[in-house]
């Protein structure tokens, strides 16, 4: 295997994950850009299919992206190369911010952030859900079924497991589209 | 890890007869094997999206290892530094609990299952090159995802009812990002210092007591 493609793997992919600054997602971009377009490890339908596989999976879908890439590019090797290079630089960031964070524990700017900050991630929460919701209904039964959990989970005690299992098996037969 | 037994906790009956548990100072043990577990169930759980809902629910209501309120602090942190949200979640609730190897072991919990079964997805794919009919069947569980995400911004906001301040600060937060769709650190821009200023502890050492309601 190539050596000079596992090095690409990991300046581009590492290099991405530092500036992955909001969410994984918005490098994508610039991920399709460098794999596609520079590096051509992988085809413009390679990079479609293989985004809609890591939303399907379970986990972070950026890493399992770049898994994925690093496997076309470079095999098993490359992918588990791929998946460090994406998750460690970021990882390591926010391990040393994280130390900091509790080294201040009982600092006022600490309170202040925490207290100050959570109604505004409140927002963001919310943001995400009508941004998550537009992307994910397309059809009055996604809507519904999208209602429906809502309030059962809001109003009841009942397991989330049961309602997505619900909801799985629905999709699973084709009910929901 | 040998004292993995230690933790008895169960994930079902949490809810009950921990009245106000002692937060600072004395955690509960919780093992490397907890961290690990514990994302690879966010990680698992999570599927079809939702997983700050999912993260919420096992970090807040079933192990409460945050409070709600540390819990919005260290995602808005999450939010702000690169990479994944839900990575930089278990980095650094593993980092709290147990420094450099928590966050390892909890890192290792949310990804090691799902990229083994990605790979294994991927490798069928490169040979067949044709997607595993998964899409199709996953709309259910993404539109229920939907709801949960939803449920529990309900419930959070619920909490915020009797503080103005803090109404205001997230409906303007849902503005800018969710209607205006503006960049994460524009919206933090402008909102945080408001957060900030307004919330600074004044006068009394310590507002305490909090953190239950």
């Amino acid at each position: 295997m190539n050596l000079l493609t596992l090095f690409a793997l990991i300046w581009v992919l590492g290099s991405l994950s530092l500036v992955a600054v909001g969410g994984g997602n918005t490098v994508l971009p610039e991920l399709h850009v460098q794999s596609v377009w520079n590096y051509k490890w992988l085809t413009d339908g390679e990079f479609a299919d293989i985004f809609a596989i890591a939303q399907a999976a379970p986990g972070p879908s950026t890493a399992l992206m770049a898994a994925l890439i690093g496997m076309k590019a470079a095999g098993w090797t490359g992918a588990i190369v791929a998946a460090l290079a994406m998750l460690l630089p970021a990882a390591a960031l926010t391990c040393a911010a994280s130390f900091a964070w509790e080294r201040f524990r009982t600092a006022p700017w600490r309170v202040a952030v925490e207290k100050g900050l959570a109604p505004i991630a409140m927002g963001f929460l919310l943001a995400t859900t009508v941004i998550i919701v537009r992307a994910a209904d397309h059809s009055w039964p996604a809507f519904i079924v999208t209602g429906i959990a809502t309030v059962l989970l809001t109003a009841t005690r009942i397991n989330p497991l049961i309602v997505m299992a619900v909801a799985g098996l629905l999709g699973f037969l084709g009910l929901v589209y | 890890m040998s004292e993995a037994g230690r933790t008895n906790e169960s994930p079902t009956s949490a809810a009950v007869g921990h009245g106000g548990a002692p937060r600072s100072d004395t955690k509960p043990p919780v093992t490397l094997m907890d961290l690990a577990l514990t994302f690879l169930k966010i990680a698992m759980v999570s599927l079809g999206g939702g997983m700050s809902a999912w993260a919420l629910r096992v970090l807040v209501e079933e192990r409460r290892w945050l409070t709600e309120e540390e819990f919005l602090g260290a995602l808005t942190l999450c939010r702000i530094l690169p990479g994944a949200n839900q990575v930089n979640l278990a980095v650094h609730v593993g980092t709290r609990y147990r420094g450099v190897a928590g966050a390892t072991a909890a890192l290792a919990g949310l990804t090691l299952v799902p990229l083994l079964i990605v790979l294994v997805l991927g490798g069928l794919y490169f040979r067949h090159h044709q997607v595993p009919a998964l899409k199709d069947s996953m709309s259910g569980l993404v539109a229920a995802a939907a709801g949960m995400t939803l449920a529990v911004a309900v419930k959070l906001a619920g909490q915020y009812r009797r503080d103005p301040v803090a109404l205001a600060l997230a409906v303007a937060a849902f503005i800018g990002m969710g209607v205006l769709r503006w960049p994460l650190l524009v919206v933090l821009g402008v909102l945080a210092p408001i957060g900030l200023v307004w919330y600074w502890p004044r006068g009394a050492p310590e507002r305490k007591g909090q953190g239950g309601a």
